[in-house]
């Protein structure tokens, strides 16, 4: 298919995908700090770092008040990844594959779009932030799966799902790499309030539950969000997800090649496809022991560079094609 | 029934508010409809366009617009002598305006002949020195063509204009049939009509025959683009319909890069190599190296791809000089002399305001003329004189003095008019007609072709981006006795 729509449908992937996960993480932690009580003051600080946008909204706020930390991440279009921008730009992708989506997954997205843009603000000034987030985390979800349903599971569709996975990997590397000095390097200390709002952030609550028995360790609850192969929100199932769409990409199709060759010699096509794999294959053999050796710290910041070189590395072999020199 | 008042010359009434022969059976088929279902019809068309996605959208920060081209319940008869006649006038215009392209764009014989100016040609805006000398495939500059008719007073059949760049308005000729035939199916039966679906793949035909030598044989044969300038354009929906009905890749400028002189489009399994293009994209923008710089529309070392024959486009580059408005008025004289024809068709009488006479006359009587700039289409820069106001006409009178080859001017035509299905009632309405013709092996029409209609009452503007709307256009088949059967 065209690059230029591959484009599309990977971006379109990241930013719904990034727009679910800044619902999730605000709504568990804006909860955290009313279930917190007596305990120690969650401050609205981290949850804005946590969006990477700090600086920004020094600049445009000042104060950490409740009112602007929930504006900012959800309602301020100003703000490159609030929930709204991230709608925002995901509805511009779509509109570049409008040819390529479902009548039913256009729809739903404007809607989606709308929803947040218009009811946003009154929703959240309305004292009952959870239901706005609860909201944004279905319609995402309802798209993802409309997506599933109504499109052809080919090449486009795995590009959508890359997109999405890749971003929910490094949604999640970037949290636990965030906590990581809460987490280490004495993990026993860090109270149970702690571990239940960091698995909530993940939506990974009920499965750590689900798998282990009562009490929080820290060995298991990285080693659920890191490299369990079941929950689907685990780093190591998001570069699985990420590793089987680039590889069906790759077998998929027919058409010949006409310059470029990507023939890389071995079993991978393409350098994201390796890239991807390497991920994937380190995750999958990797004990939570492998992790305290290396350091929390350390490890994480290899996950997301890893991931950050795999959404290169896609740009390079899919969308840039034809662009600057030869291969 | 209802008292139906003609303006003028109308399609299917007398003045007397009589059916005319032809137009007999279908009139008495719709007479038996009463008219809240035919009301329910016409809404019915509304919305098949919308669940078809049959509109251009506006694009607006909050919300898209979806907005539809109207299509008029009731069909426009097109009686077969007429459209015989029309296609032969057609297709005349067509070859001769192709070997006039072909001749200016080479050895320039019409010029030197006299037949019409020469600076009249060198000196338009149109005229595209860069491709002077390139050599098209099969010698053909227009290879899909939209030929404007109107009929006038008399109901003479007129031309009014051609359009040889990149003449819109097919998908709606095609989408007006399918709807018509599902919302109306009892209208068609006992009244055959020339078929018209198989207008994409006669395209697809035109556009695989020009390929370059060497792309026939490659495995599935030539690879055939439809060049578009993207979605923000109000003809997108063509675009995409054209390409999806011919099972070819819709591609904007974006996804092109050329190298080596062969065009190529990216894509995620490395570039593939492109034949032939169908550009709906104007000469200015197609390829920044030779025309606008500034343009993201098409792709650098276009032109060239062509010049070294490794790509076809289709309509050439350069066509615009043929449907210059101050070439038009010269078209019966190059019909006579590159076919030595008499024109089977007439078309409006128009003063081209280069010309010192010319101009005097019509300044002396401005408020009598439609006045048009010669480069522009779909109604844009036209002055209606009888309607202008004072203002209007002086800033219009500056504007030829300043530019006098930029204009021409017409006398207005009152239009024919058809009846209409208009706020629950039959009205009549100005129409035209564009032609669709299509330069393969020969010129051929697809049968009928768009009519527009002007939607509101008194108007003669009937362009789609001015509040027009359309009618699905019927030529009988042969040997159609002409009895509908009862709805």
């Amino acid at each position: 298919m065209l690059s230029r729509i591959a484009e599309d449908l990977f971006w379109l992937g990241r930013y719904v995908e990034r727009a679910e996960n800044v619902a999730r993480f605000v709504d568990v932690h804006y909860h955290a700090r009313l279930e917190r009580g007596a305990g120690p003051e969650l401050g609205w600080e981290p949850i804005v770092a946590v969006s990477g946008d700090g600086a920004l909204f020094a600049q445009r706020y000042g104060a950490y008040t409740e009112h602007n930390v929930l504006a900012f991440l959800a309602t301020d279009p100003g703000c490159p990844n609030s929930i709204v921008a991230c709608l925002r730009r995901a509805r511009e992708n779509a509109r570049g594959a409008r040819e390529y989506l479902s009548v039913e997954l256009w729809e739903e997205l404007n809607k989606f779009y709308l929803f947040v843009q218009r009811q946003g603000r009154d929703e959240l000034a309305g004292g009952q932030p959870h239901g706005f987030f609860a909201e944004v985390k279905m319609r995402a979800y309802l798209l993802f799966g409309v997506s599933d349903a109504t499109l052809l599971h080919d090449e486009g569709w795995h590009f959508l799902r890359a997109g999405a996975f890749l971003e929910r990997l490094v949604q999640t590397a970037r949290l636990l790499a965030l906590q990581a000095h809460f987490l280490a390097p004495q993990p026993a200390d860090v109270d149970a309030h702690h571990w239940i709002a960091l698995l909530k952030s993940c939506s990974a609550y009920e499965a750590y539950r689900r798998t282990f028995a009562a009490g929080f360790e820290a060995d298991r609850a990285l080693a659920l969000l890191l490299l369990h192969r079941e929950f689907p929100r685990s780093a190591y199932f998001g570069a699985a997800e990420v590793a089987a769409a680039l590889r069906a990409v790759a077998e998929g199709g027919v058409d010949g090649i006409a310059g470029g060759g990507r023939r890389t010699g071995g079993v991978y096509r393409t350098r994201a496809e390796r890239e991807a794999a390497r991920l994937s294959n380190r995750l999958a053999v990797a004990t939570i022991e492998d992790v305290w050796a290396e350091g929390l710290q350390g490890y994480l910041d290899g996950v997301i560079a890893s991931a950050h070189a795999i959404g290169a590395a896609v740009a390079h072999d899919f969308f840039l094609v034809g662009t600057g020199g030869l291969d | 029934m209802h008292a139906y008042r003609p303006v003028g010359f109308d399609e299917v009434f007398t003045a007397e508010g009589v059916p005319r022969e032809p137009a007999h059976a279908l009139w008495e088929a719709l007479s038996a409809i009463p008219a809240d279902e035919l009301a329910a019809r016409q809404q019915r068309t509304a919305a098949a366009s919308l669940e078809q996605g049959i509109t251009f959208t506006v694009y607006g920060d909050e919300t898209d617009t979806e907005r539809i081209f109207p299509l008029d319940v009731i069909p426009r008869l097109v009686v077969a002598e007429d459209w015989q006649r029309i296609t032969r006038g057609v297709a005349q215009r067509v070859r001769a305006l192709n070997l006039f392209l072909a001749d200016v764009y080479g050895p320039q014989r019409v010029l030197r002949a006299g037949v019409l100016p020469p600076e009249l040609v060198l000196g338009s805006r149109l005229f595209r020195r860069a491709v002077h000398g390139i050599e098209v495939p099969r010698g053909i500059y227009t290879h899909v063509a939209g030929i404007d008719l109107v009929r006038d007073a008399g109901g003479r059949w007129l031309v009014l204009e051609d359009n040889l760049r990149t003449p819109s308005g097919v998908s709606y000729l095609l989408t007006n049939r399918q709807i018509m035939t599902r919302i109306f199916p009892q209208l068609f039966a006992g009244m055959p009509v020339r078929a018209v679906d198989h207008y994409p793949d006669d395209l697809l035909d035109v556009l695989r025959a020009i390929a370059p030598p060497g792309a026939a044989e490659s495995a599935g044969g030539p690879t055939v683009a439809v060049l578009t300038s993207g979605v923000y354009n109000s003809a997108y929906f063509e675009h995409s319909f054209l390409a999806k009905q011919m099972g070819v890749e819709l591609v904007e400028g974006r996804d092109l890069v050329v190298r080596d002189a062969v065009l190529y489009m990216r894509t995620t399994r490395g570039l593939r190599r492109v034949d032939v293009l169908y550009r709906r994209v104007d000469d200015d923008f197609l390829d920044p190296l030779v025309y606008r710089p500034d343009s993201l529309l098409g792709s650098p070392g276009l032109v060239q791809a062509c010049r070294v024959g490794n790509l076809a486009l289709a309509n050439a580059v350069g066509t615009g000089i043929a449907d210059d408005k101050a070439i038009y008025a010269y078209v019966p004289a190059l019909i006579r002399y590159y076919l030595g024809e008499e024109p089977a068709l007439d078309q409006v009488e128009t003063h081209v305001l280069a010309e010192p006479e010319a101009r005097e006359r019509v300044l002396a009587d401005l408020g009598r003329f439609v006045v048009k700039a010669v480069s522009e289409s779909g109604g844009c820069g036209m002055v209606m004189g009888p309607e202008a106001g004072r203002a209007e006409l002086e800033a219009c009178r500056d504007r030829i003095l300043a530019e006098p080859r930029g204009f021409i001017a017409q006398p207005r035509i009152e239009l024919s008019t058809c009846p209409c299905f208009i706020g629950g009632a039959i009205v009549p309405r100005r129409v035209d007609l564009r032609v669709f013709a299509l330069f393969g092996d020969e010129v051929r029409a697809v049968p009928g072709g768009l009519t527009r209609v002007a939607l509101r009452e008194g108007s003669y503007v009937v362009n789609s981006s001015q509040g027009g709307g359309s009618k699905d256009t019927w030529v009988p088949a042969a040997g159609a006795q002409g009895r509908a059967a009862p709805c």
